[in-house]
């Protein structure tokens, strides 16, 4: 029988941000509503008590051992570990809370490897934002920036706390990513069924969770630090057109300034984005077959004469 | 091998004849001799073993003797979770526990696994002495985060005092275990601080570049090189990186190349980096690592770029794909031969209806370009030489990937390496020049 691949929703967020809260609020919304399954740091501070899970339902735990300092070079091990558990466990979903210092994006690249590949694919990145904490320094800005800009869904938590900064938190996460949806919250309580509405897949409010209309989708990671022409960027994303069925992500374009790419299918948006720089992330959702290497296709429609 | 001789002219920014070529081989030695992580981090046999096979099998210039960022966390009291195919994780961080700064000891040479890294240097000192050794030591940054906890984020902000004490004793231990590893025989020591990534400029400057400047002015009072590594989103510390005066700096995937070398170069310091540790190197192929090590060769250039993956390589990268980017390293015709074939995706492989005569023999020599590739010219020659013997019976054509047409020959072949002798259609003689009656032979059998 074809088995259809496992949204994965991503949790990101600064220490004490409410990742926790989000992740039961998550749970109890998700109640009978098929089976979602947990992946977390065993190490993490902010670790749940695997108790207090179990008194919101029957969950599955998958537990890494990253310790508290998460590094990209440890993700190999990772990747056995969580095809083991979703052929053992066999959710309808998962969801990850992330270590504050993990990069999400190279979560989603591990998601290539061949035992992931078809399985499980990085449906929605939530980002939790202390509205209180966010502006009091610098430093922790730094910290997040980069989580916040792959997120798909930005929740401004704590506002009950935070009247006065609430405002000023949402400006400055505007700016640095504009195409988000920023929701305030407190103790991040926010509507999860905007959860596919990244996608562009399903009408708002509808939830298909474990519903046969689910599709059958996997999530592609292209990173690459080298800078890529318009034109070139075009025609990578004709050759896709097809099989794309939603991106989105930063492109570090000839120059060095970076673009917002988003799109669904081959209707593309290229937005300049200001004071941003570093390397090209796109996440890619669709469905190309084992035998494409999307990196590759990239790499060569962009860099190869 | 004069991997030093090289390295310290890289550091230099000198012209080198080849970028040197430094495998950041932790756990994986783990891996090339069959034993687990904890059981290779804890015993200097195996981390000399693991170090041996890697410098056989992957020729490098450079090699770190133990890529482990945790060994002075857990010599000062942090707990440690071990796991089979990973380096260590701190799980616990004494001064977030009560611990008092004050009762922190420097630590010495008998501490924790400091025998086991020392011991393993000093042998491999002894047995590759033209081979640059890399003492690694945990940055004063990351060190302090792993006594200190997430705590230290807030204190930069709260209390500045207090992580300037905690960056403080963190550099002495650094310096310590820098005198340790250069006493054993290391060469180059290089400063892995990764958790740098997570800050801004001007926290940089304020807490982390006094403590780096002390560490890389110590290393310099010794007459040895220093490297500052640094992994993940830190392309804005790059300047201020150099301002610390390394002779070296170390990037990964997440910065650009380009931009490196163009700040390291202009501040005088040489730079390396940053082949693909996870799309590439762990789950691409040989043809991925190849255009991946020849992308990072044409980008850094022969002076003052050290080709290495951006940090520590994981444990299951596969064998194949480091032997790929060694072969770049040192065989200018196979990178000109991935710089033609990097074309090959957009081409559609040669109809062949026709190119096979009855009664005859086809010979297809796919080559870079015989005419200035030595291996394709002696090839070219072996084969004609051979198919003289045979008259018109035997059609000898050279096939250049230097054109389309030869390319697409490639592809329609299914030839993988240049130089390749295909005898009708089937792949014969690749990259080693066959003698003259083995090329007769395989004619004699295709005729018969």
């Amino acid at each position: 029988m074809h088995k259809m691949s496992i949204p994965l929703y991503l949790v990101t967020g600064f220490l004490g941000s409410g990742k926790t809260s989000f992740l039961k609020h998550f749970l109890g919304q998700n109640q009978g509503k098929g089976r979602v399954a947990i992946i977390q740091n065993e190490f993490s501070s902010v670790n749940i008590d695997g108790r207090e899970i179990q008194q919101l339902g029957n969950y599955r735990i998958l537990e890494i051992n990253n310790g508290s300092v998460f590094c990209v070079c440890l993700l190999g091990s990772f990747i056995k570990s969580l095809a083991a558990f979703i052929d053992d466990v066999k959710p309808d979903s998962l969801i990850m809370e992330a270590s504050g210092m993990s990069d999400p994006v190279s979560l989603g690249q591990i998601l290539l490897a061949p035992e992931l590949k078809n399985k499980v694919y990085l449906a929605h990145v939530w980002s939790v934002v202390d509205a209180l904490n966010f502006s009091r320094s610098i430093h922790l800005r730094n910290r997040i920036l980069h989580q916040l800009r792959i997120a798909d869904t930005i929740i401004i938590n704590k506002t009950d706390l935070a009247a006065f900064e609430t405002e000023v938190v949402m400006d400055e996460v505007r700016k640095i990513n504009p195409f988000a949806r920023i929701v305030k919250a407190t103790y991040a309580q926010v509507d999860i069924k905007e959860r596919n509405r990244a996608l562009n897949l399903f009408p708002v409010g509808e939830d298909t969770e474990g519903q046969s209309s689910r599709p059958d989708l996997e999530s592609v990671v292209i990173k690459t630090a080298r800078e890529i022409s318009r034109g070139k960027l075009e025609h990578f994303i004709g050759k896709i057109r097809d099989q794309n069925i939603r991106c989105k992500g930063h492109v570090r374009i000839t120059g060095g300034k970076q673009v917002f790419l988003q799109g669904v299918f081959d209707d593309f948006s290229a937005e300049p984005l200001a004071g941003s720089t570093g390397p090209t992330e796109l996440v890619i959702l669709g469905n190309f077959g084992r035998g494409v290497n999307l990196q590759n296709l990239f790499e060569t429609s962009c860099f190869d004469d | 091998m004069e991997g030093l001789k090289l390295l310290e002219r890289a550091f230099r920014l000198e012209e080198t004849e080849h970028a040197p070529w430094v495998p950041f081989v932790g756990v994986h030695g783990g891996k090339l001799i069959g034993v687990d992580a904890e059981a290779y981090l804890k015993s200097s046999k195996n981390i000399i073993e693991g170090i041996s096979k890697a410098v056989e099998m992957y020729k490098p210039d450079g090699i770190p003797v133990v890529f482990d960022l945790q060994i002075e966390a857990e010599i000062l009291g942090c707990r440690l979770a071990w796991s089979k195919e990973n380096p260590p994780a701190v799980i616990s961080h004494p001064l977030a526990e009560g611990v008092k700064l004050s009762e922190l000891q420097l630590p010495v040479k008998t501490d924790g696994r400091f025998p086991v890294e020392l011991e393993a240097a000093s042998r491999l000192r002894k047995k590759y002495p033209e081979l640059a050794l890399y003492g690694l030591i945990t940055g004063p940054f990351t060190l302090a985060l792993h006594l200190m906890g997430t705590d230290i984020f807030m204190n930069m902000f709260e209390d500045p005092d207090r992580v300037n004490e905690v960056m403080n004793f963190c550099t002495r231990v650094g310096i310590r275990h820098a005198g340790m590893l250069i006493d054993a025989g290391c060469d180059v020591i290089a400063v892995v601080d990764p958790m740098t990534s997570q800050i801004d400029p001007d926290s940089f400057k304020t807490f982390v570049s006094p403590s780096a400047g002390l560490i890389f002015d110590f290393v310099r009072a010794k007459n040895k090189y220093s490297s500052f590594f640094v992994c993940g989103h830190a392309q804005q510390n790059i300047e201020v990186m150099c301002d610390c005066d390394p002779d070296n700096i170390s990037i990964d995937e997440n910065i650009p190349l380009d931009y490196v070398k163009e700040i390291a170069l202009s501040k005088g310091i040489s730079f390396g980096g940053n082949l693909k540790l996870t799309s590439v190197l762990l789950l691409g192929n040989e043809q991925d690592s190849r255009k991946e090590a020849v992308t990072c060769l044409d980008l850094g250039g022969n002076q003052g770029f050290i080709l290495a993956p951006g940090c520590d390589l994981p444990m299951d990268t596969p064998e194949s794909n480091l032997v790929a980017v060694t072969e770049m390293v040192y065989d200018e015709y196979s990178r000109q031969v991935v710089r033609e074939m990097k074309q090959s995706s957009s081409l559609e492989p040669l109809n062949m209806e026709g190119h096979w005569i009855e009664g005859k023999v086809v010979i297809d020599v796919i080559t870079l370009d015989s005419s200035s590739c030595a291996p394709c010219q002696y090839m070219m020659e072996a084969v004609k030489q051979a198919a003289s013997d045979f008259g018109d019976r035997v059609i000898v054509t050279e096939y250049k990937i230097k054109g389309k047409d030869g390319i697409r020959m490639m592809l329609s072949l299914g030839v993988q390496n240049v130089p390749t002798t295909c005898i009708n259609g089937k792949v014969s003689f690749i990259s080693q020049i066959p003698p003259k009656s083995e090329i007769v032979k395989a004619i004699e059998n295709a005729l018969s």
